[in-house]
């Protein structure tokens, strides 16, 4: 049974670096949404403004795959 | 959309709260697929939960969420960016007041919303199936009843600022969503995901050697029964949302609900073959998650696509629902009995897009990537948060007795069918 006390600091560290992950990948979320908020009021021009849009989105994925990841691994370590 | 309501002709007022009467059939649908992809156990506090959630949800909104989601052309919390009105939040009276005196149109965006924040509330809660705390899940559909669901329903569908993007940038009608593709299955299925991270999957889902464990349902019949009810639900659904929120004539009504039935209908014979090809033969729980894509991704454009459109759409949602399905748990190990993210998460994704990529109007394809964005972007990481707080306060997930015994037992003190041996989970041993 793997448990943070028998494993040590190594993996208490990689804990905290998949906690870490997690959040970040929520964190970015946002920059993306604010990025697709911004094309509408930076660009009138309905091509640079979509993809300004899809820069925003392609943010969004980027975060959302991070904190999938995070859940990933530390569902990893938590499997019965 | 647009954010200011016309009149409404005393037959479209007639024939829309006709149709929300028999709408709650979606609901049904919905929590006897869910009670049915779980474990035989679950089964009756699947059922159960979904009523309590439903009540739950419900009164919550009724009190304060109705105030947080306004009306279109109501009260709202406004601030001004770039010389542009941004209306982000409603400011109607709570408990529903003013309901009685409130413009027709009004009055049914009001029970099409109370009737929502009911299926937006059951989704994420057949994603917990099997360990999800039953109080739990309740205080979750109260959360989301009073925050996440009046943030988006005002912004879409209570001439928020999503709605007034045509107006406000030139972008397309607004954002697009009749049938509560946003406003309900991309946000229940957004709650979905939040629950499994933090609940986890079950014990014995996936061992720490080889595939996933294999949990089937207990019972097809449920879950393709279910399916049909859904249908009917959905029709009734799909219609009334445009009326109410498309601001459709009587004459393109048929038009709806002929896309509603085609689109689910391509989706589960897609589904019927894609299954059928990878597994020899067809499976019966993917097929009716393939039906629900294609209904679910109809709730966002049936009302503004062709036919030949809709069948396009639910060919697409059919051919991506099982393989999602699969990528999620094998590669991913996202443990969700229902379906959920894939079947309301991502169809709802699809129908958005698809509303935007067929709809007539100019530029509506951004205005549905700005909606999404929002949703993605800002509603994801809030519902996360606030379930990581409220699984502090009230944790979400069953002890491992619990779990073990079956959340019947566990929960209610008796189980589903108590006449029948229930077998042992071979996980278990």
């Amino acid at each position: 049974m793997r448990t943070p006390g028998s494993e040590g600091l190594p993996y208490i560290l990689m804990r905290e670096r998949q906690e870490s992950m997690k959040y970040a990948g929520l964190l970015v979320m946002p920059a993306g949404f604010f990025l697709s908020i911004a094309a509408l009021v930076l660009f009138p021009a309905a091509a640079p403004r979509a993809a300004f849009v899809l820069c925003g989105l392609a943010v969004e994925g980027l975060g959302l795959a991070v904190a999938v990841r995070g859940h990933m691994e530390a569902r990893k370590e938590s499997h019965p | 959309m647009n954010p200011v309501s016309p009149l409404i002709s005393d037959a479209a007022f007639a024939l829309t709260l006709a149709l929300l009467l028999v709408a709650p059939l979606a609901l049904a649908g919905v929590a006897l697929i869910n009670t049915g992809l779980g474990r035989s156990r679950s089964a009756a506090q699947a059922l159960l939960g979904s009523l309590a959630m439903v009540a739950v949800a419900a009164i919550v909104f009724a009190v304060a969420g109705c105030a947080f989601a306004g009306t279109a052309g109501g009260a709202s919390h406004i601030f001004h960016l770039a010389g542009k009105p941004w209306s982000w939040l409603g400011a109607g009276p709570w408990f529903l007041g003013g309901l009685g005196v409130a413009a027709p149109q009004a009055q049914l965006a009001l029970l099409f919303e109370l009737l929502a924040v009911g299926l937006a509330a059951v989704i994420p809660w057949g994603s917990g199936m099997d360990r999800w705390k039953l109080t739990a899940g309740c205080a979750a559909a109260a959360v989301m009843a009073l925050t996440v669901f009046p943030l988006t329903v005002h912004w879409i569908w209570g001439g928020g600022w999503l709605a007034q993007l045509g107006a406000n940038f030139g972008v397309g009608a607004g954002f697009l969503d009749g049938g509560g593709a946003a406003t309900v299955h991309l946000l229940g299925g957004i709650c979905a995901l939040a629950v499994i991270w933090i609940a986890g999957p079950r014990k014995g889902k996936f061992p720490k050697e080889g595939l996933a464990t294999a949990l089937p349902g207990h019972h097809a019949v449920y879950v393709l029964f279910g399916c049909l009810l859904a249908l009917v639900g959905w029709l009734a659904w799909n219609v009334a949302g445009a009326v109410i929120f498309l601001h459709a004539p009587l004459s393109a009504l048929p038009g709806t609900a002929v896309n509603t039935v085609l689109t689910a209908a391509m989706a589960v014979a897609a589904t019927f073959t894609v299954t059928r090809v990878r597994f020899g033969k067809p499976d019966a729980s993917l097929c009716a998650n393939g039906w629900l894509a294609g209904l679910v991704a109809s709730s966002a454009c049936a009302g503004v696509v062709t036919p030949g459109a809709a069948l396009f759409v639910g060919l697409v949602a059919g051919i991506i629902t099982p393989l999602i399905v699969e990528v999620l748990e094998l590669a991913l190990s996202i443990d969700d009995p229902s379906g959920a993210i894939t079947v309301h998460a991502v169809g709802g994704l699809w129908g958005l897009i698809a509303a935007g990529l067929f709809a007539p109007m100019a530029g509506q394809f951004i205005a549905q990537l700005v909606g999404i964005s929002a949703l993605l972007g800002l509603v994801l990481p809030l519902v996360y948060l606030l379930f990581w707080v409220l699984n502090r306060v009230h944790p979400f997930r069953v002890d491992g007795d619990g779990e073990r015994i079956g959340m019947d037992l566990h929960e209610l003190g008796g189980g589903a069918y108590p006449e029948f041996v229930i077998h042992r989970d071979e996980s278990y041993r």
